[in-house]
């Protein structure tokens, strides 16, 4: 007998198989590593024909890269849920034995899966930086509950596709964070510090520090995530 | 009267579901990104927001808009009405360039850039607002869902985007020619950068044809997915 669970994946697979999405879902993330590898080779070319020098700016580039697949699996994800809603697909969905929650927790797992070990790979992968294996787990912990956030944040206030859409050109000002933590040098930038990449960027910066202070990113970091989530989830729910 | 109608329809549409507010945010913090640039940036940075944003909105949002219409198969009763497809069609393109143009005008306005140039530059930003949205459209008729019309749709879009490596100065090919972004990238650019009156001709011819050339396949297309489907 197969789990509600299996024969959801089974669904997903086929839909992202018959449409393409797979492309996209591969795609993007995979353009996103090239680039990460070869950003030594993009680094050298800059220097020699601006004379611009891009190595002080590594951590940035790889911290800012490496969550760009997450947002990606939520946007693949949030467009899943809101085409379903259009089409009713999770109003049947909620009278069989799955529920609407067991619905919502399956759409949310994956992009977060996807997301935490796209990251690792990313970073792992590609040896731009070297992080601490420990802190880089807590970080992916991060970034997956982010893409979750950012997937609930594209079905939690639209009424259908369009709306999502509309809110995924709002979801990027997210990660206006990083830029904010790593350029902006006064204690303003901590305005930022109700959105979610902000705890990502600090602790970047602070784990290849070596500083303590890693372990205060990582843990209120992560319940600032868990806030956004519940927060997202709660508005999801009661509008259903 | 029938197509102001429907542009006013569009419009409204847009408003409701959040586009206006959501180009209200990024046109601000564009303004803003703009003010904090050092001043030999801020040409090539307007350049790459209305490349990359503002002039390509309609190529964003175009997708879900047609699929949910289809979806409420609403497109099916418009074209019972009087409503012509030529005139559907024509409101998509009109309303979104106006998106686009108002947030392209508060923008310079509100970073305070200008320049040389400046009707080139508004031939070239209303073309390409146009054409993006043409090209959305192509691929609208037929998407199945939204994650199914950005993979095709940004495939696409992102080879015929090409073009910025030659903007960039990384990478040059007389091939780039054909490409209708090549042109668009040269009349955005025509604020700061002095550019052959021959560059500038060429671009507004080229733009010109892909205009008429999508027009064309995107009409046909809709006839054949939209209006008349198997």
């Amino acid at each position: 007998m197969k789990t509600p669970v299996a024969v959801l994946a089974r669904g997903d697979l086929r839909l992202i198989a018959r449409d393409s999405t797979l492309v996209m879902a591969v795609f993007g993330p995979l353009a996103i590593t090239i680039l990460l590898f070869f950003l030594p080779v993009i680094e050298t070319l800059i220097h020699t024909k601006f004379g611009l020098d891009l190595v002080p700016f590594r951590l940035f580039i790889v911290s800012f890269l490496s969550l760009i697949p997450g947002m990606l699996f939520a946007m693949i994800y949030g467009f899943i849920i809101l085409d379903e809603h259009d089409e009713d697909v999770i109003d049947f969905i909620s009278i069989t034995p799955l529920r609407k929650a067991g619905y919502l927790t399956y759409k949310l797992i994956m992009p977060m899966l996807l997301s935490g070990s796209f990251f690792l790979f990313v970073i792992y992968a590609t040896s731009l930086i070297q992080l601490n294996l420990i802190h880089g787990i807590g970080i992916a912990i991060m970034v997956a509950i982010e893409a979750a956030i950012g997937t609930l944040f594209l079905v939690a206030f639209s009424e259908n596709k369009v709306e999502g859409l509309a809110f995924s050109k709002v979801l990027g000002i997210m990660y206006l964070a990083i830029p904010l933590v790593f350029f902006w040098n006064s204690s303003w930038h901590w305005i930022s510090v109700f959105l979610p990449p902000f705890w990502i960027a600090k602790a970047f910066i602070h784990s290849q520090a070596s500083s303590i202070w890693i372990w205060g990113d990582l843990f209120l970091g992560t319940a600032m995530h868990l806030g956004v989530l519940q927060y997202f989830l709660r508005v999801f729910l009661g509008r259903q | 009267m029938r197509l102001l109608a429907a542009i006013d329809r569009d419009i409204r549409f847009q408003f409701r579901h959040g586009f206006y507010y959501a180009y209200l945010v990024l046109t601000v913090l564009y303004i803003i990104t703009l003010r904090l640039l050092p001043e030999n940036l801020v040409h090539p940075a307007l350049t790459l927001i209305l490349f990359t944003d503002i002039c390509a909105l309609g190529f964003f949002f175009i997708g879900a808009i047609v699929l949910l219409e289809r979806g409420q198969n609403l497109t099916q009763s418009l074209f019972v009405t009087p409503l012509r497809l030529h005139e559907y069609l024509l409101a998509k393109i009109l309303s979104f360039l106006f998106l686009s143009l108002l947030s392209a005008f508060l923008i310079m306005l509100g970073g305070s850039v200008g320049g040389q140039d400046l009707l080139w530059f508004i031939f070239g930003a209303t073309m390409s607002a146009l054409i993006y949205t043409l090209f959305g459209l192509v691929f609208a008729a037929r998407a199945q869902h939204v994650n199914d019309y950005f993979v095709k749709a940004l495939g696409v879009g992102l080879l015929i985007s090409l073009p910025i490596f030659a903007y960039l100065r990384l990478f040059d090919t007389p091939l780039f020619h054909v490409f209708p972004t090549r042109a668009t990238l040269i009349l955005l650019d025509v604020l700061s950068t002095d550019y052959t009156i021959s560059d500038k001709i060429f671009s507004v011819a080229s733009l010109l044809i892909w205009f008429i050339v999508l027009s064309r396949f995107t009409y046909k297309r809709f006839d054949r997915y939209v209006r008349h489907p198997a």
